[in-house]
């Protein structure tokens, strides 16, 4: 089986930023991506093409969903960067993190 | 590291912008600084004929998609081109058709086929290219004639340039923008350090370069105003200053109108190093740049 990194990667690969229609691995939009073999835990620095990237927080949740995806992923730490709104997305991961955590308490 | 990124607009077309650009150019690489040249007019992109860029690496820049008829399985229905709000699809020799101008690309026709005849095709509209100069990295690009998304091809230009001064280490970006206050114009000023506004004493770039300033005020960017081909207007350019004391806007310097200067473009040379009285004036004006820059973390 290939690995948790392998796999998070192929998932990042189907992320594509719609402007410039190429995946968030080839633009290298995704950084420092660390993937815990053993306890699926995966972190990374996200960060759009532009500051003012109108689309910075859909492809950010977008990003963190396809890593969640991924089969063996437990946790994901994920930050923005360079980005006018990297606050704002920064709540909205952490709303995606809880509204999956309410979905596995249902 | 971030590169502190410098970029140059204007409003309307042809008030020097590529000529005080490839000057600034001339003068970093004459003074041993590093940096990574962009040019973002990528609807007219003419950079490259100052510089002389040997292309190292291009690739095809995907646009919008636009609606393909399958005529194999197309049954004439009609439904789509009752529906295409944008008249892009018309009947010839019996066969329906699309016309890719006018197609926005919206996907109504596709989704409504009950045949599923129709398939949304990505258009290639450009490319871009990665080439080394003698005075630096480049990056820059050509849009197809009439094709869309130049805005978006903009933001590869400067995000192809971010990942060489990243690379590189390089500190410095400067980017060539374009006309207009539009969507490449957007494109060009988002995340900019700086951004030197090119003005002519005319009425018409008066105008325009209100509302270029407009544009950069909107998007916070610290701005400044240039005048270039001084001298052939004396009172639109004291409007032009006064235009910048009312709005508390650095004015950065004038470059004077030269028949030098016209004679080194003719001979496809860059004004800076071919006139002496320009160069002087164009590096004050850059330092003055350099200094609000380097003031910012």
């Amino acid at each position: 089986m290939k690995s948790l990194k392998s796999r998070v990667l192929e998932a990042l690969m189907k992320v594509q930023d719609p402007e410039v229609r190429q995946d968030v691995v080839k633009l290298q939009l995704v950084r420092d991506l660390k993937v815990d073999e053993d306890t699926g835990k995966v972190s990374l620095t996200f960060r759009p093409t532009t500051y003012f990237c109108p689309i910075g927080i859909q492809l950010a949740l977008m990003v963190k969903q396809a890593i969640k995806s991924v089969e063996g992923v437990k946790e994901v730490n994920m930050k923005v960067v360079d980005f006018v709104w990297a606050d704002r997305a920064m709540e909205y991961l952490k709303a995606l993190d809880e509204k999956d955590s309410k979905q596995d308490e249902k | 590291m971030n590169a502190k990124e410098i970029v140059i607009i204007s409003g309307k077309g042809g008030t020097g912008k590529t000529t005080i650009t490839s000057s600034f150019v001339w003068l970093m690489h004459k003074h041993g600084e590093k940096f990574v040249i962009a040019d973002a007019d990528v609807d007219a992109a003419d950079m490259h004929i100052l510089l002389e860029p040997k292309i190292e690496y291009e690739e095809e820049f995907v646009g919008k998609s636009v609606a393909v008829i399958d005529d194999a399985e197309c049954t004439s229905c009609d439904i789509c081109r009752q529906l295409c709000r944008f008249d892009a699809i018309d009947i010839v020799d019996d066969t329906y058709r699309v016309n890719p101008f006018k197609c926005d690309g919206c996907t109504l026709c596709a989704i409504a086929c009950p045949v599923k005849a129709i398939e949304m095709v990505p258009q290639v509209v450009g490319k871009w290219f990665l080439s080394s100069t003698k005075f630096g990295p480049m990056v820059h690009a050509r849009l197809i004639p009439g094709a869309e998304n130049s805005g978006n091809l903009v933001t590869m230009v400067k995000h192809q340039a971010h990942l060489i001064s990243e690379k590189e280490n390089i500190p410095y970006i400067l980017v060539d923008g374009p006309p207009g206050i539009g969507c490449p114009v957007t494109s060009s000023i988002s995340g900019a350090s700086f951004v030197a506004i090119v003005v002519e004493p005319s009425f018409s770039a008066i105008h325009d370069m209100e509302r270029a300033t407009d544009t950069a005020l909107h998007f916070g960017v610290p701005h400044g105003i240039i005048i270039n081909k001084s001298g052939i207007n004396p009172e639109n350019e004291e409007q032009i200053k006064e235009f910048t004391k009312k709005r508390g806007i650095p004015f950065l310097g004038s470059v004077p109108f030269s028949m030098c200067v016209i004679d080194a473009l003719v001979n496809k040379k860059i004004a800076a190093s071919a006139c002496s009285e320009v160069e002087r004036k164009i590096e004050d004006i850059f330092s003055r740049i350099l200094e609000v820059v380097n003031e910012k973390p």
